[in-house]
């Protein structure tokens, strides 16, 4: 008989490798609010005058990091009467005409440095307060900020290390630290991305930006925190100096659907009552807002472009495992009450739903005459059209705790509030959390990462193949013949581009594995 | 020519070379289902002005199936020698001639609950769950939703048929969550997903020929609330509430199935993702002035658990927690403090028992806002952060006076948050690392 004779060191081998691929395989989408990472969401973001938001941001590395930021406005204004709006619903008829609601959508971007392990914050409807107290503000005394130069780092740009005191003179050189107000400061309602940049301005993979925002009814102690969702990179080869690819080869995907748990229309908190509020009269009920924002984003088209548009599809269970569906339009910045929103969460007889939201996994035109009509190829999307992936989504959950005082004819409080993330879950049968993408000219293969599809075609000269983004150089013979020039051309059917092989500025990219996108503006540094 | 061993040699290098090379993401997980989920702050209070309680809430995201939940109330309360009563420090322990000492407690108490396919489930820590109702609203009384159509319940779970379900297939039998043990009550929560007969996590699963571990379906939050009767002639008490996501460790796809949980560590024996090696989180430093409304004063309150429990022998092993505390100058500052069961203390109180003299408190630091890494050093830590606003108020003053009225606090607002992490509590075989790096929950 043959004995087989095993070997220990193989079989070792064997067990270590299957142990690792049990963390790394089974690591659920690293878009996150436990680790520190390289593109930071702040998904509700309030200066409207009633509430105002505290944005704290820091830089978990041994090393100075830059930030590229934009606030976007997802509010709207009601189109006769001017009052913020979310939808139609937001805004009754005057006079018998109707009055829409417009959505405003703007954003507004600025840069910050963060110096080695730094925290630093920002109240939203003021920008940075750069001076709060002289004792801190070194820069009134010249001999003082001179000793700050010598003491710290005399060749350091910032002057004193944390930049949150520079001086006005700091300021005026574009030194960073100055932060100013979102757009309709007052009356914004919003979101606030920061990605992590090389002082070059391209994008940086480096995992070192966390935040939390804290959002304060005006005239009150109330407070809500969340931490900012970070999008973690991923170790591909991605060389777009202003296009931020969640697609796991880049940076890590959004996830497939979220989830949240939160009372329902109507619902009591039954814990209230018996600590001593008064609920006797309405129940102490819970109202909720719920917010999504699109992973995918154009920032760079927000003056003169359009806001990313899809639909939303909720799956509401109650705590009688009892189902409902509804859905919403998410257009840039959605965030409604359940009252709003409605069907499936009217009183029913639950206390409790567990609400989970998803876009649909098919295909959408991102560029085109048709963008935004589902598609099957480039071809469905009319002129220079990209079909790709439909938008994916993140979402945060703020709920309002009402007592009898609050809801009183002449309240003598405001409701107690509390934020919290929404859960990330797997949108099917298997365990993966992570959105696939499509892979571009391919769309019935799915992927994870570039490397998984054959060669791509060019974002912008959609016919052009390519394996990078510097394969898709804007050459002269586009700008001069083409109607839609990339905008490093001077203009159209004239100008010139950098010399091949450069990547232009806000020029083309390769396609290859597609999946959530942000297109920020160049950094101003 | 090749040898055996010379293969050996060579595939343990390559070994070497692909651990140094793999992105090792696992971590601990406060937004995904998970198969452990940890509440590390838990409390419950009865007065004489300031009432507290708890609200827990969990979810399974499993789409057809029951799934069950073993979960243990670990009681950190302190209790006076003499007298037994809870306490904050001896000096509450003086009863008449008797003087005792407030010691640190620790005890357990373990419960099971079964959630129905996708089900949210909520309880109050000072009430508890169970029972049954024909109430319309049986999470308002404390009452299973689905208690099961033995019990002629009229909430039949699923109502309706969802796919994978018949109607009034799954129930809640099985589920008694009590009251904690005691109030006023500070601690933790924990719950892991298990198999319903042994109590016991899932297992043997997951190794060749078996079948696979379950997928992690656990999400949670809890909510603390607080109610605060004022003073007389002060505006009127006011219901504030703090949220937070539990803390969860994923299934890394095998387990033995006892009651011994291996938490990171040997990749080749771990059965839950890691605990971070250092926790990170942002904060206002206390005392500092609101930064908003500049009406009110900040505090922080931190909240520690140890990931590493035995809850069978309850022999608690202290773990060392290193801050190393960041200004926006960039100015460290740092201090320890060993974490024995459950640390939870306002920040400026971590180093001092007087405030304004703690590298925690903005008249030492100077700035507002602070960024705190958390290293620790015998387990690994998780925990969660509240920050509490409160602005001080004019009253009102009594008839007749021209000027009069006081300042007073009025009730504050409070937020929770989680804290992040860096690094995980992973072995490294290239270090050649004797001990594990792990953690290890041992359940009763």
């Amino acid at each position: 008989m043959r004995v087989q004779k095993r070997s220990p060191w193989l079989a070792g081998l064997t067990m270590g490798l299957a142990g690792l691929a049990l963390f790394v395989g089974r690591a659920g989408a690293d878009v996150t609010i436990d680790r520190a990472g390289s593109v930071v969401i702040f998904p509700k973001v309030i200066a409207d005058g009633q509430r105002d938001t505290l944005i704290t941001l820091s830089n978990v590395s041994n090393m100075p990091v830059m930030a590229h930021c934009a606030y976007v406005m997802g509010a709207g204004f009601c189109q006769r009467s001017g009052d913020l709006c979310q939808i139609d619903l937001d805004c009754p008829e005057i006079e018998g005409q109707p009055n829409p609601c417009v959505i405003a959508w703007q954003a507004g971007d600025f840069d910050i440095w963060l110096t080695m392990k730094q925290p630093t914050m920002w109240r939203v409807s003021t920008g940075r307060v750069f001076d709060p107290t002289a004792v801190f503000d070194r820069s009134k005394d010249p001999e003082k900020r001179a000793k700050c130069h010598n003491s710290y780092r005399q060749d350091d740009p910032l002057g004193c290390p944390g930049f949150f005191f520079a001086s006005a003179e700091d300021f005026a050189a574009g030194n960073g630290g100055q932060i100013n107000p979102p757009p309709f400061a007052g009356n914004f309602r919003g979101e606030l991305k920061c990605v992590e940049v090389a002082p070059d301005g391209s994008l940086v993979q480096g995992d070192h930006l966390k935040g939390e925002a804290t959002i304060l009814t005006l005239g009150s102690s109330q407070i809500s925190r969340y931490n900012s969702i970070n999008v973690l990179g991923a170790p591909g080869d991605g060389d777009s100096p202003t296009i931020a690819r969640l697609n796991g080869s880049d940076y890590n995907a959004c996830p497939e659907a979220v989830e949240m748990t939160h009372f329902s229309i109507d619902g009591n908190n039954f814990v209230a009552e018996g600590i001593g509020a008064d609920c006797e009269a309405t129940g102490c009920p819970v109202r909720t807002e719920l917010t999504f924002i699109p992973c995918t984003q154009d920032l760079v088209g927000s003056i003169t472009g359009e806001p990313e548009r899809t639909g939303v599809g909720l799956e509401i269970y109650d705590e009688f495992e009892t189902r409902a569906t509804s859905s919403l339009v998410l257009e840039c910045w959605s965030n409604l009450d359940l009252s709003q929103i409605a069907e499936g969460f009217g009183f029913d007889g639950s206390t409790l739903k567990k609400t989970r939201a998803a876009t649909e996994q098919d295909t959408v035109c991102r560029a085109g005459a048709n963008r935004g009509s589902t598609c099957t190829s480039d071809a469905q999307c009319g002129a220079g059209g990209v079909c790709g992936p439909r938008t994916g989504i993140l979402a945060l959950v703020e709920q309002f705790f009402e007592t009898d005082e609050t809801l009183a004819a002449e309240p003598t409080g405001v409701a107690a509030t509390a934020a919290a993330s929404a859960y990330m879950v797997s949108n099917d049968s298997d365990a993966d959390i992570a959105r696939v993408g499509r892979c571009r000219g391919a769309l019935s293969t799915t992927c994870t990462s570039d490397s998984q599809c054959p060669a791509g075609l060019c974002r912008r000269n959609s016919t052009q193949g390519c394996l990078v983004d510097a394969d898709c150089v804007t050459t002269n013979a586009q700008c001069t013949g083409n109607d839609d020039p990339a905008p490093c051309c001077s203009g159209v059917g004239t100008g010139t581009c950098p010399a091949p092989n450069a990547i232009p500025e806000n020029g083309d990219i390769c396609d290859r594995c597609m999946n959530d996108e942000i297109f920020l503006a160049e950094p101003g540094f | 020519m090749l040898t055996v061993k010379r293969v050996g040699l060579m595939g343990a290098a390559g070994l070497v070379l692909l651990v140094a090379s793999l992105p090792v993401r696992a971590h601990t997980y406060s937004d995904q289902g998970a198969a452990v989920l940890i509440w590390p702050k838990v409390v419950v209070k009865d007065g004489p002005s300031v009432f507290m309680d708890t609200m827990i809430q969990m979810s399974s995201t499993n789409p057809s199936e029951e799934v069950t939940a073993h979960c243990i109330y670990v009681n950190a309360n302190n209790h006076c020698t003499n007298t037994g009563k809870v306490c904050a420090n001896s000096l509450e322990c003086i009863d008449g001639d008797s003087i005792g000492s407030c010691v640190a407690g620790w005890n357990e108490t373990n419960f099971d609950v079964v959630l129905t396919a996708q089900q949210p489930i909520a309880w109050s820590a000072s009430r508890g769950l169970g029972g049954s109702s024909f109430d319309d609203l049986p999470l308002e009384g404390g009452y299973l939703p689905c208690p099961g159509i033995r019990f002629g319940n009229p909430h039949p779970c699923p109502q309706f048929p969802i796919p994978g379900v018949k109607v009034g297939d799954q129930s809640n039998a099985g589920t008694m969550v009590p009251s904690v043990a005691e109030a006023p009550f500070i601690g933790e929560l924990k719950c892991i997903q298990a198999d319903e007969q042994t109590r016991r996590p899932f297992g043997p699963c997951g190794d060749e020929g078996q079948e696979e571990c379950p997928a992690d379906s656990l999400t949670g939050t809890a909510y603390i609330q607080r109610y605060e009767e004022l003073d007389a002639g002060g505006p009127p008490g006011a219901l504030d509430v703090a949220q937070y996501n539990a803390v969860g460790l994923k299934s890394t796809g095998q387990n033995d199935g006892n009651g011994v949980l291996q938490v990171g560590g040997n990749p080749n024996s771990a059965e839950y993702s890691p605990c971070p090696k250092q926790l990170v989180f942002d904060h206002l430093f206390d005392g500092s002035l609101d930064p908003i409304d500049g009406q009110g004063r900040s505090e922080t309150d931190l909240t520690l658990v140890p990931c590493s429990q035995d809850l069978r022998t309850q022999i608690v092993t202290p773990v060392n927690a290193l801050f190393l505390i960041y200004n926006e100058f960039e100015q460290r500052y740092s201090t320890t403090k060993q974490v024995r069961c459950l640390l939870d203390s306002p920040i400026s109180r971590i180093d001092t028992s007087q405030p304004t003299r703690s590298v925690f408190h903005a008249a030492v630091t100077g700035t507002i806002a602070g960024q705190t890494f958390i290293d620790s050093v015998g387990g690994g830590l998780v925990g969660v952060a509240v920050l509490k606003y409160q602005r001080a108020v004019q009253t009102a003053g009594a008839e007749g006076e021209q000027e009069g009225g006081r300042i007073s606090s009025s009730p504050f607002g409070s937020a929770a948050y989680s804290l992040a992490g860096m690094n995980e509590r992973v072995d490294d075989p290239s270090t050649g690392a004797v001990e594990s790096e792990g953690d290890r929950i041992v359940i009763p």
